[in-house]
């Protein structure tokens, strides 16, 4: 057991026997020791299931939407930037969350993590981390590999690695990366013209399935009704594998997220057929910050980009 | 029973030969993933691979497909139905996704209702299934009755036996199948079938540890959704759907009309009962609100419904519904029922 799990335990018991909260949100062992799957404590018995690890890869804040009293959410950086968007956009009253900040230096993804270990997924026996690797005991013993090999993509270029805004914080914080090299992670798309991005795109887009499952596991997508499931009009036609479609839908869905997106990955976690969607959110990340200096979800009195105005704006 | 072997090398003739009257569909890695695409003439198939990403019922129902179009015309409106049917070969299969397509021909002719889509593509389909030598991370076939060494469905069952494929025709399709490339086929030898059974006596023992005991499948669906395990599960699933549509079983879709040139088309396209719209009934009212519904029904489906009404499990064990974001897996959840 790790020192922080042992942290968001007790933390967990504590609110829940003081009554402050009535609900935890955290993670608990999954099917696999590099899987974590979200959990719900609301005994003092299910706090000492919670854990937190490299394998807690979940963006928590999916599961809080309109909350009538204090919820507890255990937060790493991401997670934390979606609540404080959710706060600014009215999608729950900032006194009715509590913000249980841990910091995270990146959390598996099972794709990668699999593929460069290259083992059978039942002859993984733990999974842990020591500095910047991730340990793996298998069957041969310890396998070292590092962190960045094996993350979900969206950590390796992360910046808010601790909370920016919590109420109370467990274990160490992590210092914000460089900003120089911020948008490495585009340099290939920079690097192409647009014809050539277009052709990206139209192959990484035919693949859509239109699952839409990046929407459902992403806090930003908290529409009621999703402009894609309209059918008065049709804003994005349904004929899967056309290309119209899928172009529609996928750009919509950023435009929407324009500065809105909390760079979580998880759309891109989700994705079943693997589109870069976080190439998307980021370019657009780098646009909205560069025009109105704008990076979502980063201060609790944040207003959303939607809502804010300045004079120099008007002039252009 | 009629088993031949054809040698690994000469498995592109054979391809070339059947693609002289068929389109042959095998497993292709595109990009990031692997799935069953149309086979350029002169490529060879992929042989060696775990389980495809995507499920092979895409060859025959696929993502989205066009029922019918209407053309505007000075007459009127002209309405034409189509039929996109071609004659394929659904080549390398594994027996899950064979297994999955006998499924599917139960749920698309339930109670004599046969749908035209998928009937005329099954029908002009030949099925060459590819035996697993190495077990599928996380598969549980045998646990859910897929015939892992001969599965029902196919026309010709393939078994690697290193330098070779034993070749077991199993209907007059495969027959056929296996006569367009006769002689790259030579009789198998009783070496060829004894290698052939023993790698088959290999893989289901290294399955059995991934076995789950699935017995009872509606007793044990009622109690998870009855425990407080259930709660946890119907609280974290997202309604993503990435298990409907990865689910070589699932097979429900959605139908909408939309504009094409100078008239429009009536497609259909997956849909999954996990969806909030795919619930909603005309008026608004929706009687699956929250995801612990929508997921039951899923489950309901799959374990409780399937085995009454098509006496199997609307599941072949291949775990892909394991791409689930959140770690529901309901077949483990299941094993795990407390039956006593």
């Amino acid at each position: 057991m790790t020192d922080l799990t042992d942290a968001v335990r007790s933390k967990a018991r504590g609110l829940l026997e003081s009554g402050e909260v009535k609900l935890v949100i955290g993670h608990t062992r999954g099917t696999a020791p590099y899987r974590a799957r979200p959990w719900f404590a609301t005994s003092v018995g299910d706090a000492e299931k919670l854990i937190c690890d490299a394998s807690c890869a979940a963006n928590l804040a999916a599961y809080v939407a309109k909350p009538t009293e204090k919820v507890a959410v255990v937060a790493k950086g991401c997670d934390a930037r979606s609540l404080m968007l959710l706060t600014s956009e009215g999608q729950a009253a900032r006194e009715n969350l509590l913000i249980v900040g841990v910091a995270c230096a990146g959390r598996l993804d099972e794709g990668r993590l699999l593929a460069r270990l290259d083992l059978p997924p039942r002859d993984i026996r733990s999974v842990g981390e020591e500095g910047d690797e991730v340990v793996v005991e298998g069957p041969a013993g310890e396998v070292r590999v590092p962190r960045d090999e094996v993350v979900m993509p969206a950590c390796t270029w992360c910046r808010v690695r601790t909370p920016a805004v919590c109420d109370v914080m467990l274990g160490d914080s992590l210092p914000l990366r460089d900003e120089a090299d911020a948008y490495a992670d585009l340099a290939e798309l920079d690097a192409m013209t647009e014809a050539q991005r277009a052709a990206f795109w139209h192959e990484q887009f035919s693949k859509c399935l239109r699952c839409y499952a990046c929407r459902n596991a992403c806090p930003s997508c908290f529409c009621p009704d999703c402009f894609v499931d309209c059918f008065q009009p049709q804003w994005a036609l349904r004929g899967g594998g056309q290309f119209g479609g899928n172009w529609i839908w996928n750009l919509g869905r950023a435009q929407h997220l324009a500065g809105r997106c909390a760079a979580c990955g998880s759309c891109e976690r989700v994705c079943p057929v693997g589109i870069p969607l976080m190439l998307v959110n980021r370019w657009m990340e780098r646009e909205v910050k560069r025009q109105f200096n704008h990076l979502a979800g980063m201060t609790a009195e944040q207003k959303q980009l939607a809502a804010l105005f300045r004079k120099s704006e008007a002039t252009g | 029973m009629d088993r031949t072997k054809i040698a690994r090398s000469r498995v592109p003739d054979w391809v070339a030969k059947l693609q002289e009257s068929a389109d042959v569909y095998a497993p292709a890695v595109q990009g990031d993933i692997t799935c069953f695409a149309r086979l350029p003439k002169g490529a060879a198939p992929l042989l060696d691979y775990g389980n495809t990403d995507l499920p092979a019922k895409e060859v025959l129902f696929p993502q989205s497909e066009c029922m019918i179009r209407w053309q505007r015309t000075r007459e009127g409106l002209s309405v034409s139905e189509v039929d996109a049917a071609r004659p394929v070969v659904l080549f390398g299969a594994r027996p899950c996704d064979v297994t999955a397509l006998n499924f599917l021909d139960r749920a698309f002719s339930l109670g004599g209702i046969v749908d035209p889509y998928y009937t005329r593509r099954r029908e002009k389909a030949t099925v060459v299934a590819l035996c697993c030598t190495k077990p599928v991370p996380n598969c549980f076939g045998p646990s859910v009755g897929v015939n892992e060494l001969s599965p029902e469905g196919a026309d010709v069952v393939l078994t690697d036996t290193g330098d070779a494929f034993v070749a077991e025709a199993k209907t007059e399709k495969g027959q056929a199948a296996v006569a367009a490339a006769g002689d790259a086929f030579a009789a198998a030898t009783d070496t060829d079938l004894q290698a052939a059974q023993q790698a088959g006596e290999r893989l289901l023992a290294e399955l059995e540890v991934q076995k789950l005991n699935l017995d009872e499948p509606q007793t044990r669906v009622a109690r998870l959704m009855g425990s407080s395990e259930w709660d946890q599960i119907a609280r974290r699933c997202l309604s993503c759907g990435i298990c409907a549509f990865l689910c070589p079983t699932c097979h429900c879709f959605d139908i909408w009309d939309q504009p094409a040139r100078g008239g429009g088309e009536r497609i259909r396209c997956y849909d999954t009962c996990t969806s909030k719209l795919y619930n909603r009934q005309a008026g608004g009212h929706n009687p699956r609100p929250t995801p612990r519904e929508r997921l039951g029904q899923r489950l309901l489906h799959k374990f409780a419904y399937a085995p009454e009404r098509l006496e199997v499990v609307g599941c072949v064990g291949c775990a892909r519904c394991r791409r689930c974001p959140v770690d529901i897996d309901l077949q483990i959840s299941l094993s795990e029922v407390d039956m006593a």
